[in-house]
């Protein structure tokens, strides 16, 4: 199978500190990797710099695909309505699909007019779901996803359907990077930060 | 592009290099402002028309240089800093800008008392003078900006595009300040830089401008080595944190 | 194309539906205008000489208090990750934005203006030039306020700074600005202006991009 991300030595300085070095791994389509560690390792420092958010201090990254990208935050106004938000990002990214169908599979089919503003933590992140799940596949416009505690605010129905979302997504071709504590449902390869030694 | 700060800037030859020039060119810069400060204020003459009040020239022309120069240095250092992703050249930059800024400040006090006797009013809203009151602004705005973003390389990379925005508009603010000057009063006919400047004035006002010069550069590397060892002293104190993290993750 | 009219969309619904919408600009200008006579007297004679500077001034203030939230927003809840990520270029993005704020912010601003030039007694001859010098020159101050905002855009006591840094530059549109207000429609002062503004448009939205970087960093 072809690399679709492929990453060596990769090192992360953040101001005088480093928080790793060496980071090398390499994922084809199907795959996933779960980035697992102690806080401060540089989980989200790692899933940031393959973002282009945060830059590398040394090391090297190719991609072919593009890549989209889940962060603490929801990205998510309060003014707008759940559906405005999900198709404003959407078509952003030339992401396709059936945005109700999306809105539905992810428990939010009956409210696609409420303002986002008064959406539970886990509603929103639901929501955050759905908006991946117009990207799903090999073939999508985003097919490499970085996704940093996917399952953060999620109840067990809610971690279901995530789990169910990136097994869709890898048996499509996708890829999945995904910085969690709790551990994914989805078979992943594991890299564990803040270890010596740390490799593929 | 991060990966080049280690190859290219190196601190530890700077140190070395600026720690062994910087007695001579402390040495010099003293000779040179004593030299000009005898020749200012007591070997010239006062001047027909304005008196001993032309002595503030001595040091208001060169403040005004390094108000200007001050800025351009720093400006060509951030471009530096951006481009090939240099630490010193920032740290330089940071070094800079309070100088720069209270030389901008000398020009404006002297460029004020000088304005009493001469225009009748400490400001008249004089097209040069008030330039450089815009240029004093634009290095507070730096200076803020240093000191309100917490961490160094962002700080480093977003106050020089400010400072080079600022270079940019420089010229513009300047050219507007003139042409706004001309519009609401006539030329003014007294000037601190005057037109015809006699040899007896000339070779004074040069002396003083290289004194300070030199002083501008002296203090520059002083400024800058300290902001290297402070930067020095943080990582320490960083390694030292971790490293104390580690063994209590071993003891605990 | 279609995503830069899509963001231009986003946040003129945004401003709409922000609390007040623009009329709290809109409030602002107005009494920061009432406030100058409190100042200098009601001399209508003085008022209708610096009229159009006073304008100007009120118009700057009002803009640069609008400025602090162009990207604060998006920081705030994570959009700015997602945005720098888009497929639409970061520097068209800024366009995108300044186009937006200028019509939520400014362009109100300019429609009260025959209304709120009656407090500072202006002739009304010159209410169309200063219209115009309004239109032209008002741009420049969103794109370099864009800048100014990208600059700051997490840090702590942002606006205040964001103020001490733009105000400077911000200096020639005011000098074109109130000059052309009370000239001809195509003098010399119009003409540096629109100079002024276009070389902004041309260079505001690579700075405040990289600025944008440099600040999610």
């Amino acid at each position: 199978m072809t690399a679709l991300l492929e990453v060596s030595d990769l090192a992360c300085q953040r101001g005088t500190r480093r928080l790793f070095d060496g980071v090398s791994f390499t994922l084809g389509g199907g795959e996933a990797l779960v980035i697992t560690g102690p806080n401060g390792t540089g989980k989200s420092s790692l899933l940031r710099i393959l973002a282009g958010l945060l830059e590398e201090e040394a090391g090297e990254i190719s991609h072919d695909d593009e890549m989209l990208y889940l962060g603490h935050l929801d990205a998510l106004k309060p003014q707008m309505s759940v559906m405005e938000n999900l198709r404003f990002w959407v078509s952003l990214f030339g992401g396709t699909g059936d945005l109700d169908a999306a809105l539905e599979r992810f428990g939010l089919g009956h409210i696609p007019d409420l303002t986002a503003g008064v959406l539970s933590a886990g509603q929103r992140r639901r929501l955050t779901l759905a908006r991946f799940s117009c990207f799903l596949g090999g073939d999508s416009a985003r097919p490499i996803w970085l996704m940093d505690e996917p399952d953060s605010a999620l109840d067990d129905a809610g971690r279901a359907l995530l789990d169910d979302l990136l097994k869709e997504h890898l048996a499509r071709g996708g890829v999945v990077l995904a910085a969690t504590h709790r551990g994914l449902g989805i078979e992943a390869a594991e890299l564990r930060m803040g270890e010596l030694g740390m490799g593929s | 592009m991060a990966k080049s700060i280690q190859r290219f800037a190196n601190p530890a030859r700077f140190m070395a290099l600026s720690g062994a020039v910087l007695p001579w060119a402390a040495a010099a810069t003293a000779l040179t402002l004593s030299i000009g400060l005898y020749l200012a204020l007591i070997a010239s003459p006062p001047d027909y028309q304005q008196g001993e009040t032309v002595r503030m020239m001595y040091v208001h022309v060169p403040s005004a240089w390094l108000a200007s120069a001050g800025y351009a240095s720093m400006a060509l250092a951030c471009a530096v800093g951006l481009i090939w992703r240099h630490p010193l050249a920032f740290a330089s930059a940071k070094a800079m800008a309070p100088l720069g800024a209270a030389f901008t400040f000398l020009a404006l006090v002297t460029g004020a008392l000088w304005g009493k006797p001469m225009w009748g009013a400490y400001w008249v809203w004089d097209a040069r003078l008030t330039s450089v009151l815009v240029l004093f602004f634009i290095y507070l705005g730096y200076i803020a900006l240093w000191e309100v973003i917490e961490d160094f390389g962002r700080a480093a990379r977003a106050t020089s595009v400010f400072c080079l925005a600022g270079a940019v508009n420089l010229p513009v603010i300047r050219f507007s300040v003139d042409w706004w000057n001309t519009l609401h009063q006539p030329a003014s006919v007294a000037r601190l830089d005057g037109p015809a400047i006699h040899s007896s004035i000339l070779t004074p006002l040069l002396v003083m401008a290289l004194g300070f010069t030199l002083l501008f550069v002296v203090l520059t590397l002083v400024r800058t080595r300290t902001e290297i060892m402070e930067r020095r002293a943080a990582s320490l104190e960083m390694q030292q944190a971790q490293a104390g993290m580690i063994v209590g993750a071993h003891n605990g | 194309m279609r995503a830069f009219w899509a963001l231009v969309a986003r946040d003129i619904k945004l401003a709409g539906r922000l609390g007040g919408g623009p009329f709290v600009g809109l409030g602002f200008f107005i009494i920061v205008v009432t406030m100058v006579p409190f100042g200098v007297g009601a001399d209508l004679p003085l008022l209708s000489r610096i009229g159009p500077g006073v304008l100007w001034v009120a118009v700057l203030l009002a803009t640069l208090l609008s400025l602090d939230r162009l990207f604060q927003a998006d920081f705030e809840d994570g959009s700015l990750d997602l945005f720098l990520m888009s497929p639409l270029p970061v520097e068209m993005q800024v366009l995108a934005k300044c186009l937006a704020h200028w019509i939520t912010n400014t362009v109100p601003l300019i429609i009260a203006m025959p209304a709120v030039a009656f407090l500072v007694n202006l002739e009304t001859g010159i209410m169309l030039p200063l219209i115009v010098s309004l239109l032209v020159g008002t741009p420049s101050l969103s794109l370099i306020g864009a800048l100014g905002a990208a600059l700051t855009v997490g840090v702590r006591r942002g606006g205040l700074v964001l103020s001490l840094i733009v105000l400077p530059l911000y200096v020639p549109a005011l000098i074109f600005g109130a000059a052309a207000g009370t000239g001809d429609l195509m003098g010399t002062p119009m003409l540096f202006l629109g100079a002024f503004s276009l070389a902004s448009l041309a260079l505001a939205p690579f700075a405040a991009a990289a600025a944008l970087r440099i600040s999610v960093s």
